[in-house]
């Protein structure tokens, strides 16, 4: 065998090489781009979910509750408002908490269920949640939170409420063998709820 | 000269890998992009949505809010030349401090959300009420019932395309006074 042909088979086999990985390298990374989307559409449905609730907090037709909040924690908000803007001006509890109940139908050991109450019907939501972050703030605009849990005599000084919920993919994309990675989306928004304003 | 030819094939082949890798590269980098711009666009959305919830729970005007104490509203005599000039009034320097919703005009500020810097501008107009189509901005201290909010969010990761220069993101809300 010639001096050539030796050469040619470590420069083949070094493309072989090249092309694996970069089709290593390609695969990730649809995965990643696919399951970014996905969970992109989950946290959309939790945003729509949250932003059909919390801006409704102590509505009443041509009034506003006069008690509003029933639990304002960290993780956990519990709230009154005629929801359904039924006419019979029937009043439901609104209730949104990170369970510590772990999701098991995952990989992802961090995800919890996240719940929402309505007079105590629950609907489970398991997409994949493993922060559900709540603060108060007592001014619009302020850079400091209430403390938590906001005591009921501190209720009515609530005005804006931010919540952040992050979230993680089921399975992990996986760089390299024994190495973790899921994907993780984070939204935060500060709510605004009319009936909150200062009487 | 035989054993040479295969290196001359050899030398092709690493030319076609080479620029096939250089495509994959960049496939992956452009998926990287819309990754990270889709995460960081939802954010720029719901910062501006914030904005214009909190201005629209303030009063409507710096003359139609209550008196201090009393909780009544306060309506000018004359209705829209009653209303105050646009921005912040004294004493109003920061977002805390508003009270109505043209405080935001002119208002910038600086956010961190999760590490991430988002520059917000706002500006107040006073728009036409028989122009549901355009909206004009009122000028020369004219004044009407419809105020518009036009927050802009921008971010140093969300460039124009093939520039180094920021792009903006402009939501407008317009509030009347007698829907308020």
């Amino acid at each position: 065998m010639n001096f050539g042909i030796i050469i040619s088979y470590i420069v083949a086999g070094m493309l072989m090489i090249s092309i694996l990985t970069v089709s290593n390298s390609m695969s990730h990374n649809s995965s990643e781009l696919t399951t970014t989307q996905i969970k992109k559409l989950h946290g959309q449905s939790v945003q729509e979910m949250i932003s059909f609730d919390l801006p409704k907090i102590g509505y009443q037709q041509m009034t506003t509750l006069s008690t509003k909040f029933a639990t304002a924690d960290s993780s956990t908000i519990s709230f009154y408002s005629n929801l359904d803007n039924s006419d019979d001006e029937s009043v439901e509890q609104i209730t949104w908490t990170l369970t510590t109940t772990a999701d098991t139908e995952t990989d992802n050991p961090d995800d919890f269920i996240l719940r929402r109450t309505v007079d105590g019907t629950d609907t489970d939501i398991k997409m994949g949640v493993t922060d559900f972050d709540i603060r108060y703030y007592d001014e619009y605009g302020g850079n400091t939170p209430m403390a938590t849990p906001v005591s009921s005599g501190s209720f009515d000084d609530i005005r804006q409420i931010e919540i952040t919920v992050t979230m993680e993919s089921g399975y992990s994309v996986d760089t390299r063998p024994g190495v973790t990675n899921y994907i993780m989306s984070t939204w935060t928004k500060r709510f605004s709820p009319v009936n909150l304003r200062e009487e | 000269m035989s054993g040479y030819v295969e290196v001359l094939y050899v030398m092709f082949a690493m030319v076609l890998v080479s620029v096939m890798v250089q495509n994959a590269n960049r496939v992956i980098q452009t998926n990287n992009v819309t990754m990270v711009e889709g995460q960081l666009e939802e954010q720029v959305v719901a910062v501006a949505q914030d904005i214009i919830a909190e201005a629209r729970a303030l009063d409507f005007d710096a003359n139609t809010v209550p008196g201090a104490g009393s909780g009544n509203s306060t309506v000018p005599v004359n209705i829209p030349d009653g209303f105050s000039s646009l921005g912040p009034g004294s004493g109003e320097n920061s977002r805390d401090d508003f009270n109505d919703f043209d405080d935001y005009d002119g208002w910038t500020e600086t956010i961190t959300i999760l590490g991430v810097e988002y520059n917000i501008s706002c500006e107040v107009d006073y728009v036409e009420t028989n122009d549901y189509s355009t909206f004009t901005t009122l000028s020369g201290g004219n004044k009407s019932t419809l105020k518009r909010l036009t927050v802009t969010v921008d971010n140093d990761f969300l460039k124009k395309n093939s520039s180094e220069e920021n792009k903006s993101y402009s939501f407008s809300f317009i509030r009347s006074y007698y829907a308020d």
